[in-house]
């Protein structure tokens, strides 16, 4: 039953996790097209701008 | 769930090794009740976690500020939103078994990675500090001194340390969460007609005062209510912890659309049962938990104005272990180090040390005489969503990274969701910042 498991048991039961982990432990950056770099810095100014609207608003709030 | 040790028979191993047995022979015999309960978890968690103090605080401004009505629908409406969101995660965590800062860093690079990380460490932060405010607010209705109401958040956030084991841990935290639905218990007591909610529900009407700043800013606080960052980071790394195989991957998406209702009904709930105080013309909108709670007693009874205030009190208390976590799994990811909840404390020193340290300097800054407290709950919801739409960038790039998730690759239409998420989370913002700037802007 579940609370009696060997070492062969986990071996077989987490043989998935292991084998998963091990592909992405390989993966490296994936290159990212000019395009993309553009969408990924627009959002982050936008974050930013976002961040100021905030600051501005409770300041005229207070 | 250790990034240079994959291989170990450790503790964490051996746990999620037990916890897979049980699928395994669930699956089997095909006891699929069985089978749904070994599986549910981290969707309703996330989902139940996000109605945390400030977003059950943020809809019951709601219905004290717009009655039955556009929001009732729109709340709904949200949660599918998270929804979309939140099942990305479940085919990343299963597929990749790496948690979500993990990926972010290994296919977009440090660069990218870090500023992923500011956003979710300072929304988890001034999200946590919220919860102790809810906490602290809920216990407030009973006489309870705020040190003791902080202690026991901070006791319900070691209760990780203690249990040391993901399943114990998982099932402890869902039976407390599951007291949200408290809220669809109180709608029942609230004088309000059914009809009326029913009739809001199909006509999206009526809006009181139409579109205007203060309609915006809410529509923005409730959509800050479902979908936040932390959420994508909590519900991937409880996938992995939990051992989620690609063939759960069915489950996870029943766990996660059972939670998104569950969810659903208890922040409609919220509003239903605040609604009497728009109907009475009551200025609600800077109620506090505890405000709320008295303010609702000559409608629902004193033991509904309890149980009000014990909803606020058990939503931060869930909310606060959830976000710890979500911190403590990031930091492991990213620093490599041991980060899972079937480990001991001696061998996940840094992973228990982050997950109880942020919730002990949030409830520190709650007991600080005079900090701005109302102020944060206000701005948590907004800068929650307004930093999202990076993180919907990476998680649909994810999504689609053959590489990652393998055959479970979003489809064109899961995309079109995904991407109509991010573009209606955007747009809020953007609508929200041409207020802030033309205050008497209106659509």
């Amino acid at each position: 039953m579940a609370a009696e498991i060997d070492t062969l048991d986990i071996e077989q039961l987490l043989q998935e996790h292991q084998e998963t982990q091990k592909r992405i432990h390989e993966l490296g950056v994936r290159p990212l097209s000019p395009a993309l770099k553009a969408l990924m810095w627009t959002l982050r100014i936008y974050v930013i701008l976002m961040i100021i609207a905030v600051v501005v608003n409770v300041t005229q709030s207070v | 769930m250790v990034s240079r040790e994959p291989r170990r028979i450790n503790r964490e191993n051996v746990s999620r090794a037990k916890d897979r047995l049980r699928v395994v022979e669930a699956r089997t015999a095909r006891r699929w009740g069985r089978l749904f309960w070994l599986l549910i978890g981290p969707g309703i968690l996330v989902m139940l976690g996000e109605n945390d103090a400030p977003s059950m605080l943020s809809y019951a401004a709601t219905g004290s500020k717009f009655g039955i009505g556009f929001f009732i629908p729109f709340v709904v409406f949200t949660f599918m939103l998270a929804f979309v969101a939140q099942e990305i995660t479940v085919r990343l965590g299963a597929a990749s078994k790496a948690g979500h800062a993990e990926l972010i860093y290994r296919r977009f690079g440090k660069f990218w990675g870090n500023f992923a990380m500011i956003d979710l460490l300072f929304t988890n932060f001034l999200t946590l500090v919220t919860e102790f405010v809810g906490i602290v607010a809920g216990a407030g209705f009973f006489h309870i001194p705020a040190p003791i109401a902080v202690a026991i958040g901070l006791f319900a956030v070691s209760s990780a340390v203690i249990l040391r084991r993901y399943w114990s841990w998982e099932r402890l935290i869902l039976a407390v969460a599951s007291f949200n639905l408290v809220f669809v218990v109180v709608a029942f007591l609230a004088p309000v007609s059914w009809g009326q909610v029913g009739h809001a529900m199909w006509s999206w009407t009526p809006l009181p005062g139409g579109w205007n700043s203060n309609t915006i800013i809410m529509i923005l606080a409730d959509i800050g209510a479902t979908i936040t960052p932390w959420m994508l980071f909590f519900q991937q790394g409880a996938v992995t912890d939990k051992g989620l195989s690609q063939k759960d991957i069915r489950w996870g998406r029943i766990d996660t659309a059972f939670g998104a209702t569950l969810a659903a009904m208890a922040a409609v709930g919220c509003i239903v049962v605040t609604a009497p105080l728009y109907i009475h013309h009551m200025n609600a909108g800077q109620f506090g938990a505890a405000q709320f709670a008295q303010a609702l007693v000559p409608y629902i009874g004193h033991i509904g104005g309890a149980l009000f205030a014990l909803g606020i009190f058990d939503a931060g208390l869930v909310a606060a272990v959830a976000i710890s976590t979500s911190s403590a799994y990031a930091f492991g990811e990213v620093a490599h180090k041991a980060h899972s909840l079937n480990r001991s404390v001696v061998e996940a020193k840094g992973f228990y040390g982050v997950l109880v340290g942020v919730a002990t300097i949030a409830g520190a800054i709650v007991l600080i005489p005079g900090f701005p407290l109302e102020m944060v709950v206000i701005i948590v919801n907004v800068i929650a969503v307004l930093t999202m739409p990076p993180a919907i960038g990476f998680l649909l790039l994810l999504a689609n990274d053959r590489e990652v998730v393998g055959q479970h690759k979003s489809t064109w239409w899961l995309n079109a969701f995904g991407i109509g998420v991010g573009v209606f989370i955007s747009l809020a913002g953007i609508v929200y910042a041409l207020t802030v700037v033309f205050p008497h802007f209106s659509l």
